[in-house]
């Protein structure tokens, strides 16, 4: 398993090392040009397009290897699929958590906020872990639907009325708590709690330092709730139905 | 391994059609033959046990490694790399036998897959799925890449390499290159069993095993 793990570390990192090194580029420039607000938009920019990069293209790296079963050496190998696709995930939390990290701390450099990196990289990871849970679950779900086109928009849409559902309830929770909030990943700042839910990030402004904990544990609370049930049905459902691991797309 | 009144239905659309076929690992080496759309595919699958939903039983207590017509390793990788991986991953891999073959092959270790073309890479495939020691080998259209001059050095390492008491099950359209090898034979026709017996039963009714295909298929 250590040879895989390293061929396929090895397969999917430049996907990370790139934006990563290109993520230190900027914040050696932003050192050298520290008050150019031009540098610090592309900055941004340049993360939220990388970011989305990065999601869409893992989305369909882990539809490819587990619904459509197009990765042969996976199918060849002696392990379960769902564990190979689950380690995949694992990594593409781990490597994405990571990227957004080093964003952050060229980002808290510069604004002189200190957000605790610990407390992010939680919280960041939990988000992606239960989203890839919640893709994964339904690729499961929708595994022996032979049409590519049909299963693969299934996967795609369960899992966004998924997310939809998890913030309409985070939503009816806590909407007392909440006095100014806005989607997307803001500036650093004392007064902004960032709460990631299923990969979405809210900044929530002007929040008490109760209110604010309160919403970045039910945030936690929601992304664990939401991968523990993903991870339900990733062990249950092959025992209730037959699962065939066709190579989808030939 | 046996399976049994196998039926397997995408849809509208019959794939197996109550097919029985029992298998031993007694050395020998089966084609299974047939037109595009036959089942031959459908029956692996079912086989090698990717294609779970069927109805018919399906009793496999063999060790069974699979070959598929689709290259399987990351080009990056060196062919170490791979004899590595699988050694870690198959407690039933032989790599003294690998660097056998692969020297059979004239194929240097220490090169990189995406170096080799493609026939280098089918036996690059054939060195690993023979150096498991195992009941049976499946291989579907093993010889798709290999250009006419190699063939003969591919059959040569399925014959020669292999576990001496294993079954080989050759999934292939080349009949003429391959069809010498065969003990047994397997025709399929539209999701149905037309034939299962011996070389030598087939030769006493045709004059060789592309009459049968053609009379037997082409009915």
């Amino acid at each position: 398993m250590r040879e895989y793990l390293g061929i396929r570390l090895k397969k999917m990192l430049p996907l990370f090392l790139v934006p990563i090194g290109i993520e230190i580029i900027f914040g050696l420039i932003r050192l050298a040009k520290p008050h150019n607000a031009m540098i610090a938009e592309v900055h941004d920019l340049w993360y939220a397009a990388a970011a989305a990069v990065i999601l869409f293209v893992t989305t369909y790296q882990l539809i490819k290897i587990y619904y459509l079963g197009s990765d042969e050496l996976i199918n060849i190998l002696p392990f379960a699929n769902e564990l190979l696709t689950l380690i995949e995930l694992v990594m593409y939390s781990i490597l994405t958590t990571v990227f957004g990290a080093v964003f952050q701390e060229v980002n808290n450099y510069h604004s002189g906020v200190k957000i605790a990196l610990g407390q992010y990289a939680l919280s960041k990871f939990l988000s992606l872990l239960s989203f890839y849970m919640v893709l994964f679950a339904f690729a499961m779900i929708f595994k022996n639907i032979r049409k590519n086109a049909i299963g693969e928009s299934l996967i795609l849409l369960a899992t966004l009325l998924v997310i939809a559902l998890v913030i309409t309830l985070f939503w009816q929770i806590e909407k007392s708590q909440i006095v100014h909030f806005m989607i997307g990943i803001s500036s650093p700042d004392a007064q902004i709690r960032v709460v990631y839910l299923n990969i979405l990030p809210y900044s929530f402004y002007d929040q008490t330092t109760a209110a604010a904990h309160r919403l970045v544990k039910m945030g936690y609370l929601i992304n664990g709730i939401s991968t523990v049930i993903s991870g339900l049905v990733v062990v249950l459902w092959p025992r209730i139905v037959k699962l065939n691991y066709l190579n989808l797309v030939d | 391994m046996k399976l049994s009144n196998l039926t397997v239905k995408y849809g509208k659309h019959i794939s197996l059609n109550n097919i029985s076929v029992q298998l031993t690992n007694n050395g020998k080496i089966i084609g299974v033959l047939g037109e595009n759309g036959a089942g031959k595919t459908t029956l692996i699958n079912v086989i090698i046990g990717r294609l779970n939903r069927f109805k018919g039983t399906r009793t496999v207590n063999e060790s069974i490694a699979y070959m598929p017509d689709r290259f399987f390793l990351y080009e990056n990788l060196r062919i170490k790399q791979a004899i590595k991986l699988f050694k870690q991953s198959f407690s039933d891999f032989d790599e003294k036998r690998a660097l056998k073959i692969l020297a059979h092959f004239n194929l240097n270790p220490n090169m990189k897959i995406h170096d080799g073309s493609k026939g280098n890479h089918e036996e690059i495939h054939l060195a690993l799925i023979l150096s498991r020691n195992t009941d049976f080998y499946v291989m579907d259209e093993p010889l798709s890449a290999i250009d006419p001059i190699n063939r003969a050095a591919f059959i040569e390492a399925i014959e020669n390499y292999r576990r001496k008491d294993s079954t080989v099950l050759i999934v292939t359209h080349l009949l003429r290159d391959l069809g010498s090898m065969f003990d047994e034979v397997i025709l399929m026709r539209k999701g149905q069993l037309l034939l299962q017996d011996t070389k030598k039963n087939i030769l006493t009714k045709y004059s060789s095993l592309e009459e049968a295909y053609f009379k037997e298929v082409g009915r």
